[in-house]
C-alpha cells in the first residue's frame, strides 16, 4: 500500500458517511411514519431536499453581514472534519494513532462538532430578530449539559484502552470479542441518552416543526436560504450519522482490520446493520414519547451523567 | 578557552539584552516628564520604551529558552542597597518562559496603547505613561529575581503601579475598585512575606540558591504549611475562587490595555510565584510530593474554573465578562499544576505524564494570555468607538468595525478551545494528562481525576455559550443605542495591536509543536527528567502525542487537522456559495409580520436566562416584577423587571467579614477616651508587660 | 454453568440493575417507577437463577421464582390497580430536587464500592461486583423513600431495597436461608396491602402526600 492510499481510504470513509448521511435520516422518518400508521416519504427524500435546495437563490437578511454569509461553509467543513475522524469500514490508519500525520481522536471529534454548533448560534444571531437568538440561547444550553456527559463517556472507554483515539479504541474493542462488560453497559446507556440530545430527537426537540417554542436547532437555521441552508441541512444529517458511528465504534465495533475489498464490503454490511438497529431504536423512542418541556431537559440528561458516572467508577473503583 | 569565551560572550549578550530591556523600561517611565510640555509626545515616547523593552524581553527570553543545555541560569549581582542582603537576578527556564509571556502582551499592548488613550483616555498622560512602564518592569523583576528580598520589592512595586494605573482614569466606582484590589494585594503580600522571612530565617539569607539548599532540611508539616501559607497569598494575586472578589472590579477600572496585561500577565506572576515555591523552592529533592499539595491545587483549580465561568456568563459588562473568564482560566491552568505535583516523582509513566501535565499548564498560560489580552483590547476598541461597555447598549457593530468584530471572534473561539485554535491544544493536553494520570493513580483517586476532566468539559461549554453571547448581542444584530449606530473602526495602530495577538492564537493553534521546544526549560527545570519537546512530539513537530502506561498513546496533528478543514471549506465554497453569488436578494428579518426593530433582538439577560435557571441553586438569583394595570386586572398599563446575580462570595463571605471586623472596630472605639493621659497610660503598661515577659532569662 | 460466565452475567445484570434504580431516582411519574421496579425484580430473579445454575442450589432456584412471581408482576399489578382507581397521574416534586437525589446516589454507590473493599474477606469470587452493587441498591431504595412524597412512590424504593438485600446476600453466601427470604416477601406483601389500602380510603386528599402526615408525635 502505498503512502497516499490510507489518505484516500480515510476520505473515502469521510465521503460515504456524507452521502450515506441523509438516507439515514429517511429511513428514520419512514420508520416513524409507519409507525404512526402513516405512508410517509420515500426513504430518498432527504436527497430530493437537498438538491432543490441547491437549485434556489438566497435571501439574506438587510442586517445580517459577512458573519451570516460564512457560517454554512465553515459548519459543513467542522461536521467533514468530523466525519474523516470515525472508523466505519476499518479503523483508519490516516487518523490513526500509528500513522505519520494522525488526524484527530474523539476529542478532536468533539471539537469539531462544538465549533460547528458555536458557528451555527453565531449566524444565527447575526440576522437579529428572536427566533434566532431564543434556539441560539437553547442549543447553547444543551450543549453545555451535554458536552461533560459526552466526555465522561469517552473517558469511560478510554481509561481502560489508555488512548482517545477511536480507531485504536475499536481495534483493541474487536480483538477482544467479550471484553464488554458491566461499566460498558452503563456507558452504552449514557451515551443512548446523549445520542437523542445530539441528533436533536424527541424527547430533547422536535426536528420535524418549525414552531420557535419547540425547536432549538431549527431555530438557528431559520433565516438561511439556497446553497447556505443546504450547507448546514446536510450537516446535520452528517452530524447525526457521525454521532451514530461514534456509538459503535466506542462500544459496538466488530470492525475488520484488513482493507480487502471482501473485507470492506463485510465491513459496510455490519456498519449498515448496526446503524439500522440505531435508527430503529430512534424512530420507537421518537414515536413513543413527547417532547420534554425545556427547563426538564437537566433532569434528563443527568440519568445520562449518573450512568456515566457510575461506568467510569465501576470501571476504576 | 573557546568555550569559554564563547559562554561568557553569551553571558554578555543575555546580560546586555536584561539591562536593554530594564534600561528601555525605565526611559519610558522618565517620559512622563515631559508630560507638561507635550501629552502626545508623552505617551508616544513612554510607550514607544514600553515597546521597546517589551521586544528586548522577547528577544532575551526566547535565546535563553532555545539551549536548554547553556550551563547555569544567567545571574547579575545588583548594587546592594540594604546592609543586610545582597540582591540579584537570575534567569532561569521557568522565569524566561514566564518573561517570554508577559514581553508577548506588552508589545501588543505599547502597539495600542497610544491610540487608545488618545481617543479614550481620561486620566493624565504622566500618570498613564509612568504607572505602565513600572508595572511592566516590576513584572519583569519579579520574574528575574534571585533572591527573596528583590522578589518582594518588585512584586509590591507591581501591586502599586497597578494600583495607580486601576484609579487613574478617575471616578468613584473606580476609587472602590482599588481600593478593595489593593486591601486584597496586601494581604496577600503580607502572606507571603511571612513565607519568605520564614524560609530566610531558616537558611540564614534571602538568596534562592540557599533558601533551595536549607528548604531540604525543613520537617515535612512545616513545609506544607509553609505551601499552603503562600498558595493562599499568591492565590489572593491570581484569583483564585473565593479570593478573587478584586478581580472584577480592578480590570474592568483600568485602561482596556492595562486590564489586558492584568488578566493576561499579573496573573500569570502569580502562578510563577506557585510553580517557584511549590515545585522548586519547597519540593523534596527526589520522591513524590505530599499528595495534599496537588489534591488541594487541582481542587481549588476546579471550583475556580467552573464558579469562574458560571458568574461570567450573567455579566453584560464586557470587561466584566472578561475578567470572570480570567477567574476561570487561572483555575483551568491550577488543575494542570495539580495533576503534575500529584504525578511527580513517582518514577516511571507517572513521571512523562507530570511533564505533559505541566506543559500543558505552561502552554495554556501562554495561550490564555494571548488570547485574553486580544479580547481586552477588543473591548478596548468598542469602547473607545462607543464609550458604553454595556452590551445591551450595543449591537450591529459588527458591520461597522469589521476588523474588531473578526478579531473579537478569534479570540472568542480560541477562549472557547474550539478547534483549530490554540485553547483548544492546550485543554486537549489537559485532558490527556488528568485521564492518563487518572488511569495510572487509580481508585477514588482516578475518579476523581476523571470527575474534573469532566468539569473540565463544562467549563469549556459554558465558555462558549457566554462568548456567543458576548460577540452576538455586542457585534450582531441591530443596534441598541446612537452610539453603536454611529461607531466607526478603529485607528490603524489598535488594530495591528489585536492581529499580533490574534497571529500568535492561530501560530499555536495550528503548529503547536514548533512551540513545544520553548517549554523545555521550565519543564527540565522544575520536573527534571525529558522535555515536552522530547514527551510530546515524539514524530516530529508536526504530531502531538500523550503517552499513557501500557505504551498505548493518543497522537494528533493539529496541523493535518486544520489543513484538512481549509480544503473542505474552500471546496464547500467553491461548489455552493461562489457560483450562486450573484443570485443573492435581502429582505428584511422575519418578525411575524411587524417592522424590525432593534427591541426584536434577542438581549444578553434573555440568553443567560435558561443557565440561570438551570444553575439557580449557586446564584440565587434576585428578581422583582412590578406591574401597574388599568381599571381591570387584565389591563397592563406599565411593567417592570428588575433583577441581578450578585457574587455570593461578595455577600456571604466579604460582608459578613467586614461586618464583623467593623463590629470590633467599633467595640474598639468605645473604649478609647479621648484624652492623652489614657493613652499614655496604655503605653505604659504595654512597656512594662514587655519586660516583666521577656527581661528575663 | 461455568464459574466464569455466572461472573460475567451477574456483573452485567448488577450493571443492569443500577440503570433501573438510577430510573427509578429519577422518575417523574409514578407508573414509569413501578415498571422499572417490575424490571429490577425480574433482573433480580435472574440473577438468583444464574447462581442457583451455578451452584445448583435449590432453594435459589426457589426463591428466584418466588421474586419473579411476587415482585415483578403481583405486586406492581396491585400498585397499578390503585392508581388506577384514585386517579393518581403526576408525580408532584419530590423532597429533595432530582438533580440533587441523583447527585447523592452517585455518592452512594462510590461509598458502597469503598465499604466493600474493606470487606473484602466476605465476598465470594464467583458474585464478582455484586456486594457494592447489593450496598448501593439498598441505600438507593430508602434515597427513594426519603426523597419522595407519595406514599405508593415510597413503597417502590422499599421493593427496591429488598432487592438490593436479596443481592447483597448473594454476594456473601449463597443467598440467605430459605425461611427469612420467605418471611422478607411476606413482610413487603404485607406493607404493600396496608399502603394500597390506606391510599385507597384515605378520600379526602387526592393523592396521599406523607409529608402532610405529622400527627404522631408525643
Amino acid at each position: 500500500m502505498g503512502r497516499a492510499t490510507p489518505w484516500a481510504l480515510a476520505l473515502g470513509q469521510m465521503a460515504l458517511l456524507v452521502l450515506l448521511g441523509p438516507l439515514v435520516t429517511g429511513v428514520i422518518q419512514k420508520l416513524k411514519a409507519r409507525l404512526q400508521c402513516r405512508r410517509g416519504a420515500g426513504i430518498l427524500q432527504p436527497y430530493r431536499d437537498l438538491t432543490k435546495l441547491l437549485r434556489k437563490g438566497t435571501v439574506q437578511a438587510d442586517t445580517a453581514g459577512s458573519f451570516f454569509r460564512a457560517v454554512p461553509v465553515a459548519v459543513l467543513a467542522a461536521t467533514c472534519a468530523a466525519a474523516a475522524l470515525v472508523p466505519v469500514l476499518f479503523a483508519s490508519p490516516a487518523a490513526g494513532a500509528a500513522s505519520p500525520l494522525p488526524l484527530g481522536d474523539a476529542i478532536l471529534l468533539l471539537g469539531w462538532l462544538a465549533l460547528g454548533r458555536f458557528l451555527t448560534a453565531v449566524g444565527a444571531l447575526d440576522a437579529g430578530g428572536a427566533f434566532g437568538g431564543m434556539g441560539a440561547s437553547r442549543e447553547m444550553t444543551v450543549a453545555t449539559l451535554v458536552e461533560p456527559v459526552l466526555m465522561l463517556v469517552v473517558f469511560s472507554v478510554s481509561v481502560v484502552a489508555g488512548t482517545t483515539d477511536l480507531g485504536a479504541i475499536a481495534g483493541h474493542l474487536s480483538l477482544q470479542r467479550g471484553s464488554f462488560g458491566a461499566p460498558d453497559i452503563l456507558a452504552l446507556f449514557a451515551m443512548l441518552v446523549l445520542l437523542l440530545a445530539e441528533t436533536g430527537r424527541i424527547p430533547v426537540d422536535n426536528p420535524d416543526t418549525h414552531l420557535e417554542l419547540t425547536m432549538l436547532h431549527e431555530g438557528m437555521l431559520l433565516e438561511h436560504s439556497g446553497p447556505g441552508l443546504f450547507c448546514l441541512v446536510l450537516a446535520h444529517h452528517t452530524k447525526q450519522i457521525v454521532v451514530m458511528a461514534l456509538v459503535q465504534a466506542l462500544f459496538l465495533p466488530w470492525i475488520p482490520a484488513s482493507t480487502a475489498l471482501f473485507a470492506l464490503a463485510l465491513g459496510l454490511g455490519a456498519f449498515a446493520a448496526r446503524t439500522l438497529v440505531l435508527a430503529i431504536f430512534l424512530a420507537l423512542v421518537e414515536s413513543s414519547y413527547a417532547k420534554l418541556r425545556f427547563f426538564r431537559l437537566p433532569q434528563f440528561l443527568s440519568i445520562g451523567f449518573l450512568s456515566a458516572f457510575l461506568a467510569v467508577a465501576l470501571r476504576l473503583l | 578557552m573557546a568555550e569559554g569565551d564563547a559562554v561568557r560572550r553569551g553571558l554578555d549578550q543575555m546580560i546586555g539584552g536584561l539591562e536593554l530591556m530594564l534600561g528601555a523600561y525605565a526611559a519610558g517611565a522618565a517620559a512622563s516628564l515631559l508630560a507638561q510640555r507635550s501629552a502626545r509626545a508623552t505617551r508616544f515616547l513612554g510607550h514607544l520604551g514600553l515597546l521597546v523593552g517589551a521586544l528586548a524581553g522577547v528577544v532575551l527570553a526566547i535565546r535563553h529558552l532555545g539551549d536548554v543545555s547553556s550551563g547555569p541560569a544567567l545571574r547579575v549581582e545588583l548594587p546592594s542597597l540594604f546592609p543586610f542582603a545582597h540582591l540579584s537576578l537570575v534567569l532561569d527556564g521557568l522565569g524566561a518562559f514566564f518573561l517570554l509571556v508577559v514581553s508577548i502582551v506588552a508589545v501588543a499592548a505599547a502597539v495600542y496603547g497610544p491610540a487608545y488613550l488618545r481617543t479614550h483616555g481620561t486620566g493624565s498622560p504622566a500618570v498613564e505613561v509612568l504607572g505602565i512602564n513600572l508595572f511592566v518592569g516590576s513584572m519583569a523583576l519579579v520574574l528575574c529575581a534571585g533572591d527573596a528580598l528583590t522578589f518582594l520589592l518588585a512584586w509590591e512595586g507591581m501591586t502599586l503601579a497597578s494600583y495607580t494605573l486601576v484609579v487613574s482614569e478617575g471616578g468613584e466606582a473606580d476609587a472602590h475598585a482599588g481600593l478593595v484590589y489593593i486591601v486584597m494585594a496586601h494581604a496577600g503580600t503580607a502572606l507571603l512575606m511571612v513565607v519568605f522571612l520564614a524560609l530566610a530565617a531558616h537558611a540564614g539569607t534571602f538568596d534562592f540558591v540557599a533558601i533551595r539548599a536549607a528548604a531540604t532540611s525543613l520537617p515535612g508539616p512545616e513545609r506544607t504549611v509553609l505551601f499552603f501559607l503562600a498558595l493562599a497569598g499568591l492565590g489572593a494575586k491570581a484569583g483564585v475562587v473565593p479570593l478573587h472578589v478584586w478581580l472584577p472590579l480592578a480590570h474592568p477600572a483600568a485602561p482596556s490595555h492595562v486590564s489586558a496585561l492584568m488578566s493576561g500577565v499579573m496573573l500569570k506572576v502569580a502562578l510563577y510565584g506557585v510553580l517557584r515555591l511549590g515545585l522548586d523552592l519547597l519540593a523534596p529533592v527526589a520522591g513524590p510530593l505530599p499528595p495534599s499539595w496537588g489534591w488541594t491545587v487541582l481542587v481549588l483549580g476546579s471550583t475556580s474554573a467552573v464558579i469562574g465561568v458560571l458568574y461570567a456568563l450573567q455579566q453584560h459588562d464586557l470587561k466584566r465578562l472578561l475578567a470572570f473568564h480570567s477567574v476561570e482560566n487561572v483555575g483551568i491552568i491550577l488543575m494542570g499544576i495539580g495533576m503534575a505535583m500529584l504525578l511527580a516523582g513517582r518514577g516511571g509513566a507517572a513521571d512523562a505524564l507530570a511533564a505533559l501535565s505541566l506543559a500543558a499548564a505552561l502552554l495554556h498560560t501562554l495561550n490564555h494570555a494571548a488570547f485574553k489580552g486580544l479580547l481586552f483590547l477588543g473591548a478596548g476598541s468598542v469602547l473607545s468607538a462607543t464609550h458604553l461597555r454595556n452590551m445591551e447598549q450595543l449591537g450591529g457593530l459588527g458591520r461597522r468595525m469589521p476588523w474588531t468584530a473578526w478579531l473579537f471572534l478569534t479570540g472568542a473561539v480560541a477562549i472557547s478551545a474550539l478547534p483549530p485554535l490554540n485553547g483548544f491544544v492546550s485543554e486537549w493536553m489537559t485532558f490527556q494528562a488528568l485521564v492518563l494520570g487518572g488511569a495510572q493513580l487509580k481508585g477514588g483517586a482516578g475518579l476523581a481525576a476523571v470527575v474534573a476532566a469532566s468539569a473540565l468539559a463544562l467549563t469549556g461549554g459554558l465558555a462558549a455559550a457566554c462568548f456567543v453571547k458576548a460577540f452576538g448581542v455586542t457585534f450582531l444584530g441591530r443596534p441598541r443605542s446612537a452610539q453603536a449606530a454611529e461607531a466607526v473602526e478603529v485607528a490603524p495602530s489598535m488594530r495591528a495591536g489585536m492581529i499580533l495577538l490574534a497571529a500568535v492564537c492561530v501560530v499555536v493553534g495550528v503548529a503547536p509543536g514548533h512551540v513545544m521546544s520553548l517549554l523545555d526549560a521550565p519543564v527540565v527545570r522544575l520536573l527534571g527528567g525529558a522535555g515536552p519537546s522530547a514527551l510530546v512530539t515524539v514524530r516530529g513537530p508536526l504530531v502531538l502525542s500523550a503517552l499513557g502506561a501500557a505504551g498505548a498513546g493518543t497522537a494528533l496533528s493539529m496541523t493535518a487537522a486544520a489543513a484538512l478543514f481549509a480544503a473542505l471549506a474552500l471546496l464547500v465554497w467553491g461548489i455552493c456559495v461562489w457560483p450562486r453569488a450573484v443570485a443573492r436578494r435581502l429582505a428584511p428579518t422575519w418578525t411575524c409580520g411587524m417592522t424590525p426593530q432593534s427591541r426584536f433582538d434577542y438581549t444578553a439577560t434573555a440568553f443567560a436566562k435558561p443557565l440561570r435557571f438551570i444553575f439557580a441553586a449557586l446564584y440565587r438569583p434576585r428578581r422583582e416584577v412590578e406591574k401597574e394595570t388599568g381599571p381591570t386586572p387584565y389591563v397592563l398599563r406599565r411593567l417592570r423587571w428588575e433583577g441581578d446575580v450578585v457574587d455570593l462570595a461578595e455577600t456571604e463571605l466579604y460582608q459578613r467579614l467586614q461586618a464583623g471586623v467593623m463590629r470590633t472596630a467599633r467595640a474598639i472605639r468605645s473604649r478609647s477616651t479621648g484624652r492623652i493621659h489614657g493613652y499614655i497610660a496604655y503605653v505604659l503598661i504595654t512597656l512594662l508587660l514587655t519586660l516583666l515577659a521577656f527581661g528575663r532569662g | 454453568m461455568s464459574p466464569e460466565l455466572a461472573t460475567r452475567l451477574i456483573d452485567a445484570l448488577g450493571a443492569l440493575l443500577l440503570f433501573t434504580m438510577i430510573l427509578i431516582l429519577a422518575a417523574g411519574q409514578l407508573y414509569r417507577a413501578i415498571y422499572a421496579v417490575a424490571a429490577q425484580s425480574v433482573l433480580i430473579a435472574l440473577a438468583g437463577a444464574v447462581l442457583g445454575a451455578t451452584t445448583h442450589n435449590l432453594d435459589l432456584w426457589i426463591v428466584a421464582g418466588i421474586t419473579l412471581l411476587v415482585k415483578a408482576i403481583a405486586l406492581p399489578w396491585l400498585l397499578l390497580r390503585v392508581i388506577r382507581r384514585v386517579g393518581i397521574r403526576r408525580e408532584i416534586e419530590p423532597v429533595v430536587p432530582i438533580t440533587a437525589t441523583l447527585a447523592i446516589a452517585g455518592g452512594i454507590v462510590v461509598l458502597a464500592f469503598h465499604l466493600s473493599s474493606s470487606l473484602g474477606a466476605v465476598r465470594q469470587a464467583i458474585t464478582g461486583n455484586a456486594l457494592p452493587v447489593g450496598i448501593a441498591l439498598t441505600l438507593m431504595g430508602v434515597l427513594v423513600m426519603m426523597s419522595r412524597r407519595e406514599a405508593l412512590t415510597q413503597m417502590v424504593g422499599l421493593f427496591a431495597s429488598e432487592n438490593g438485600i436479596f443481592f447483597t446476600a448473594m454476594a456473601v453466601s449463597q443467598g440467605m436461608p430459605l425461611i427469612i427470604e420467605i418471611g422478607v416477601v411476606l413482610d413487603v406483601i404485607l406493607g404493600a396491602l396496608v399502603m394500597g389500602v390506606m391510599v385507597l380510603r384515605v378520600r379526602s386528599s387526592v393523592d396521599a402526600d406523607i409529608a402532610e402526615l405529622d400527627r404522631l408525635r408525643g
